[in-house]
């Protein structure tokens, strides 16, 4: 498929698929530190307020092993000290949902309509041969960094990497991902339209000026 | 002396300016004090208690170092906040955390999908 393998002594590039990256996860209201003698249960905040954070706190955290492809570009891997992965899921849960389409033709609208519509993942087939026993997605949101030398060292987890027309699709979708900024799609809509689009969101939206009149 | 410490388990200590800086502390003396007389010593004492127990907030840019020195009794002024804790606690905890990311991450990705879905399911259904 959209695969081809990777000798173990490769650079990493941009779009290399590694097994059994840590992900580490954090949460500020709720972290325990380890202190010289004993662990305590505190929050990020105090810890700015005691003045232990600008020191470097000891912490438990919760470390998962999980699927990741390397967004650092080619040149920035190659040299420097930290890399960026963005995780990858089950395609299925990653868009939540449950049942699998029962054909192909379901399939081929679902995947595409999902790549239409959503920039924040992007659609990996299954390859078994490479140890990708599902189909995949990449989620551009879920971003870990690593130290060049330790995921070099890890390289025996790398399963594989992004063949060149794989490669192009990727960097334009991750770019696209990170190039967008916000805007109020509504803010061409005439008044009854705007009413129209208000009705169907859950938050409040405020109109322009000109949608008033 | 400016970057942080940690201990060499952790993969920072790559950086050989910080190893360095983790044998000049370990192999540091600790500061010995000329001697003073019974007296000069009695207020000495007297002096760092009632720093200890006054000062409102000590800033300690260089923890390892000063627990080496005659300001290590001031450290411990610091007021702490948080629960003390079990090990078998913390990794309930951080468990805990781990379990609600997961759970949080799928929930978010499958409304967005849902969400940026529905339009398009919309205009399917009203041009049919």
């Amino acid at each position: 498929m959209i695969y081809e393998p990777v000798k173990i002594d490769d650079p990493i590039r941009q779009g290399d698929i590694f097994r059994n990256v840590p992900r580490v996860d954090l949460s500020l209201a709720d972290l325990v530190v380890v202190d010289d003698d004993d662990s305590r249960q505190t929050t990020w905040r105090d810890l700015v307020l005691e003045g232990s954070a600008t020191q470097g706190v000891a912490a438990v955290l919760p470390v998962k092993a999980v699927m990741a492809i390397v967004i650092t570009q080619d040149c920035d891997a190659v040299r420097g000290k930290y890399l960026s992965l963005c995780q990858m899921d089950e395609y299925l849960t990653s868009i939540g949902q449950k049942d699998p389409p029962k054909s192909s033709k379901k399939w081929q609208s679902l995947i595409v309509e999902q790549a239409r519509t959503n920039p924040r993942l992007i659609y990996f087939p299954a390859a078994p041969e490479r140890g990708i026993n599902e189909r995949m997605a990449v989620d551009f949101r879920v971003i870990l960094r690593l130290p060049r030398t330790d995921l070099e060292a890890l390289r025996e987890s790398r399963i594989g990497r992004l063949n060149p027309i794989a490669t192009e699709h990727f960097r334009e979708t991750l770019a696209h991902f990170f190039r967008r900024y916000a805007f109020n799609e509504w803010y061409p809509l005439t008044n009854e339209e705007f009413e129209e689009y208000a009705k169907e969101r859950r938050e409040m939206i405020e109109p322009y000026p000109w949608q008033l009149v | 002396m400016n970057e942080y410490i940690y201990p060499s388990s952790v993969p920072f200590t790559s950086d050989i300016r910080v190893q360095d800086d983790i044998r000049e502390i370990r192999d540091a003396p600790a500061l010995r004090l000329p001697h003073l007389s019974p007296l000069l010593e009695g207020v000495q004492s007297l002096f760092l208690a009632a720093a200890a127990i006054t000062a409102p907030h000590v800033y300690i840019a260089e923890m390892p170092i000063l627990r080496r020195s005659v300001s290590s009794a001031v450290i411990w002024g610091i007021p702490r906040k948080g629960r003390k804790i079990s090990l078998r606690e913390a990794r309930q905890i951080a468990l805990r955390i781990l379990a609600e990311t997961e759970r949080e991450l799928l929930e978010e990705r499958s409304a967005e999908a849902r969400f940026l879905l529905s339009a398009w399911e919309d205009r399917h259904n009203e041009s049919q």
